[in-house]
């Protein structure tokens, strides 16, 4: 299921909520873990056996680790075993048809192998569950006992399709104590229709104009970069506006996520656009691969190598494709280059310099992501920069430059903070007229979902 | 201070109250509401609440359907319809589904770059074929699109395909394999101030239809100068396929006329549907003029099969392999032969050599819209479907034949070009269910259904 439905607002979020809000206290994990289920095993109900799985063997090793606490040897063996485990569900079913491809491709030899369909939010609960056992294993968190507990957290609905990665130290006290009243749940409703109006007003009309312009074999230079604007628009919007919707949905739920994603294009450099962009994973690759590495606090060779075997994860935990790997470590080049050489030259740039340069970055960055094949790719490259492009404009590029124009421009401005502090303002000075806003973001979201049967949503198959 | 700290908490109080039970108003609504069958607007039925089944929910079909029935049946839909492509226009967007919104009122479809190989094989066998019938004289009438004659109309920069090249490249294979090619490109042009298309659909309007059968008859040798009509409008509320398809201008309507042949020497004609075992002395149906599709007027929609007999003093028969700009189009030929079979190969599996025979066809017209004919995968296979006694050059042409005709049944139910219904309503519902196929995959299963059904 996914939230941008008429189905799951007008059908699954009432019904639940109804009986969540009426039921007592105490039975409030068991509903939200069964719910969870079947929210997880609508339209793909087999997979939603290998998520139990998932959650019953990671409960288990986590009270194994914390019961090894004084026997450091077999703590450790525990923990590789469990990683083993937990990385062989995520290798099999996501990355086994490209690593025997690849084999091939080096070897010669093919290997003949089904085409298994990726389970959703797979990557998200793997590394999720990954969180609770590393921590456990730093000791930063105690072993939750009661399963049902432990199972709300492996499997709560409101993340467990796209995220975000949501640490069990951060929820610790919310998973058995939180509270419900309906402010809090107008602040959640508030956050959800933000980030459906991102999703299905901004994002999947951001993706009609990208796919619009992907079907000219030929294209000139400005037509390749409002292709590339609007697919890089489109990423951010839709990924920020689950993450929004996510958020929302656990505070109606009586939960407090960290935010995902802080206005990542305002950066003034590629390191701060990683802080502020899909900030669960990025802080997640930090303390599990990188800190465990060695970090910065090695030998300047050692600290290359540490970040760019990070970057290349990175890029790997976002499609099982060499793109997503050349796109990971792209990011961890300009990552270096920043540290090493651009440190000095970019303090002395004026702010909105060091914005574009981060954005071009960027927007580039997200063309290796877009195309996962290589001749496509290396076609877009081109025709972004003169090479094979039919001309520098041509009438194509202004047709979609008139008629994106306004998608655009709300787009540009709605990815800034500052429209979103004059909301608040709003808010405090005219709540009524706040409300009238929100409801007619809502009203035209449904709109549009309800002319769009369904589409599906983008991050999912990562 | 302290008044905006209260609003602040008024804004989400009001906002949780109103969240929590927007939805289940609606939902109750929605339950209370009777379901809808067929939409008008969207020119389909609506999809109805799936049976449960453990199989289907095991594999995921039953949540799709149940989900798609949701969207179908939501409280008020064809008002959010409306709100969503009004939006749409508002943020300036001026295609949708491959449909332009263009000046004066004009709803365009784009031209798709044909499929280089199908076209080659288009090509060779109507080369093929007219090489096989030397003796009949053949022609061909390859109607262009709005999109290409009233190009000047269209939303200013729009990207679309040159379909001129195609027409001129179609044009010289043709005339060298000795099919005379007639082109109204040129007289078009000079009447695009008048309505030669509807506005609202893809197909030619009786007008366009007229021009195109004076020029057709200057190469037919046709002698027009008796003829005279009386131009009645038979219905001012016809909303064509491209709204239906872009879902703009849906309040917008377009006018139907029929041009009635005039004088004393005016031939009563019998039409026979074939298929259908039945006759008729009218070209029109007035009946559908109470549905949707209204083009459906000209013959009732599309059939594979139509015999005109009519009383001439000449006695000639025409062969007419068409699509449906043909329907409005033939009525005019018809005081001028005796006997004009109609055939369209996308709904036609009989054995056309064999048809040419015994009607003792002497002349054939191929009378496609470009956009369809470019498209066409069932012209060649119905051309080169050679009975096996005359086949002995191709033995693999006969080892295919089975698998050809499956084929063909597949593809005719993809036309999307051409959704005029040919008999009742569940055809036309199949020609839309593959036009928006896209918008709601379960649509696929119904127009599935209806092929295992024909």
């Amino acid at each position: 299921m996914v939230f941008n439905s008429i189905f799951f607002i007008f059908c699954f979020l009432p019904v639940f909520m109804l009986i969540y809000y009426l039921v007592p206290g105490k039975l409030r994990n068991l509903l939200l873990f069964l719910g969870s289920l079947v929210f997880y095993a609508w339209g793909e109900p087999v997979y939603v056996i290998l998520m139990l799985f998932s959650s019953v063997f990671n409960y288990y090793m986590g009270t194994e680790l914390e019961r090894l606490y004084y026997d450091d040897r077999k703590q450790k063996i525990n923990l590789i075993f469990s990683i083993v485990v937990n990385l062989f569900i995520l290798v099999f079913f996501k990355y086994y048809g490209f690593l025997l491809n690849t084999i091939g491709g080096i070897t010669g030899i093919h290997i003949p192998h089904p085409e298994l369909s990726l389970p959703i939010g797979l990557s998200f609960y793997t590394f999720r569950n990954l969180s609770y056992l590393f921590d456990i294993y730093l000791s930063k968190i105690n072993a939750q006992r009661n399963f049902l507990t432990f199972a709300v957290y492996s499997t709560m609905f409101p993340y467990t399709s796209a995220g975000p990665i949501i640490r069990y130290a951060d929820i610790e006290e919310q998973l058995t104590h939180r509270s419900l009243n309906v402010s809090r749940f107008g602040l959640g409703a508030e956050l959800f229709v933000k980030g459906l109006a991102k999703k299905v007003l901004l994002a999947d009309n951001l993706s009609a104009l990208y796919a619009g312009i992907c079907g000219h074999s030929q294209m000139s230079v400005f037509t390749a970069w409002i292709g590339i604007l609007a697919y890089t628009m489109q990423l951010y919007f839709d990924f920020s506006g689950y993450s929004d919707m996510a958020i929302g949905l656990g505070k109606m739920l009586g939960f407090d996520f960290n935010k995902n994603f802080d206005y990542p294009y305002i950066s003034t450099s590629v390191s701060e656009f990683w802080r502020r962009w899909h900030i669960s994973l990025g802080s997640w690759f930090r303390d599990y691969i990188y800190i465990p590495l060695g970090g910065n606090r090695v030998s300047t060779l050692k600290h290359v190598r540490n970040i760019l075997i990070v970057w290349a994860l990175t890029g790997l935990w976002h499609g099982a494709s060499w793109n997503f790997v050349l796109w990971g470590v792209y990011y961890g080049f300009f990552l270096l280059l920043e540290k090493f050489v651009l440190q000095g030259v970019l303090e002395r740039m004026p702010s909105w310099l060091r914005t574009v340069y981060t954005m071009l970055v960027v927007m580039i960055g997200w063309a290796f992501f877009s195309q996962t094949d290589f001749g496509a790719l290396g076609h877009y490259l081109g025709a972004m920069f003169g090479i094979g492009a039919s001309s520098f404009i041509d009438s194509t590029a202004l047709y979609y430059l008139k008629t994106g124009f306004i998608l655009l421009l709300i787009s540009i401005l709605a990815c800034r903070p500052t429209p979103y502090l004059y909301f608040r303002r709003l808010i405090k000075r005219r709540p009524a007229a706040a409300l009238v806003v929100n409801l007619i973001l809502f009203a035209l979201s449904v709109a549009y979902m309800v002319y769009n049967s369904y589409t599906p949503f983008l991050y999912a198959k990562f | 201070m302290k008044k905006s700290l209260r609003n602040y908490r008024l804004f989400f109080h009001r906002m949780g109250l109103i969240f929590l039970f927007l939805p289940v108003v609606v939902l109750l609504i929605s339950i209370v509401l009777p379901d809808r069958g067929f939409s008008e607007k969207e020119n389909r039925v609506l999809s109805s609440r799936p049976h449960l089944n453990a199989g289907q929910i095991a594999s995921g079909g039953y949540e799709k359907q149940f989900e798609t029935y949701e969207n179908d049946q939501f409280p008020l839909r064809d008002l959010w319809i409306t709100l969503k492509a009004g939006t749409d226009r508002l943020m300036g967007k001026v295609e949708a589904n491959g449909v332009y919104l263009g000046k004066s009122g004009y709803l365009m479809e784009e031209f798709k770059t044909p499929d280089q190989a199908q076209y080659d094989a288009t090509v060779k066998a109507m080369t093929d074929f007219a090489q096989r019938h030397s003796d009949m004289k053949q022609y061909a009438l390859i109607a262009p699109n709005s999109v290409n004659i009233l190009s000047n109309k269209l939303p200013a920069f729009a990207p679309v395909q040159d379909q001129n090249s195609w027409l001129n490249n179609l044009s010289d294979s043709l005339t060298q394999a000795g099919v005379t090619f007639i082109d109204v490109r040129d007289t078009f042009k000079d009447h695009k101030m008048e309505d030669l298309y509807y506005h609202t659909d893809h197909h030619w309007t009786t007008q366009g239809a007229y021009y195109a059968y004076l020029q057709a008859a200057k190469a037919m040798e046709i002698d027009t100068s008796a003829d005279t009509y009386d131009k009645a409008p038979v219905t001012r509320s016809f909303q064509g396929t491209l709204s239906a398809k872009s879902g703009f201008r849906s309040g917008e309507k377009d006018e139907i006329d029929v041009f009635l042949p005039t004088g004393e020497n005016v031939l009563a004609s019998v039409i026979n549907y074939v298929d259908e075992q039945k006759k008729s002395a009218s070209f029109y149906d007035t009946d559908k003029l109470d549905t949707r599709d209204k083009y459906a007027l000209f013959f009732g929609g599309n059939h594979a099969q139509v015999k005109i007999s009519t009383p001439t003093e000449t006695d000639n028969t025409l062969l007419v392999l068409k699509d449906s700009y043909a329907n409005s189009f033939v009525p005019f030929l018809a005081q001028h032969y005796r006997k004009i079979v109609m055939v369209d190969p996308r709904y036609y599996y009989g054995d056309l050599e064999q048809l040419i025979q015994v009607e003792n066809v002497q002349e054939i017209l191929y009378l496609y819209n470009a956009n369809t004919f470019f498209a066409d995968t069932s012209l060649e296979l119905a051309l080169s479907n050679e009975s096996s006694e005359q086949n002995t050059d191709n033995a693999t042409t006969s080892d295919n034949q089975s698998s050809v005709t499956t084929d063909t049944a597949d593809q005719s139910a993809d036309q999307n070009n051409d959704s005029s219904p040919s008999d009742d309503q569940s055809s036309a519902q199949k020609g839309d269910s593959s036009n928006s196929a896209d918008q709601s995959s379960d649509l696929e299963s119904d127009s599935s259904e209806d092929q295992a059904s024909e």
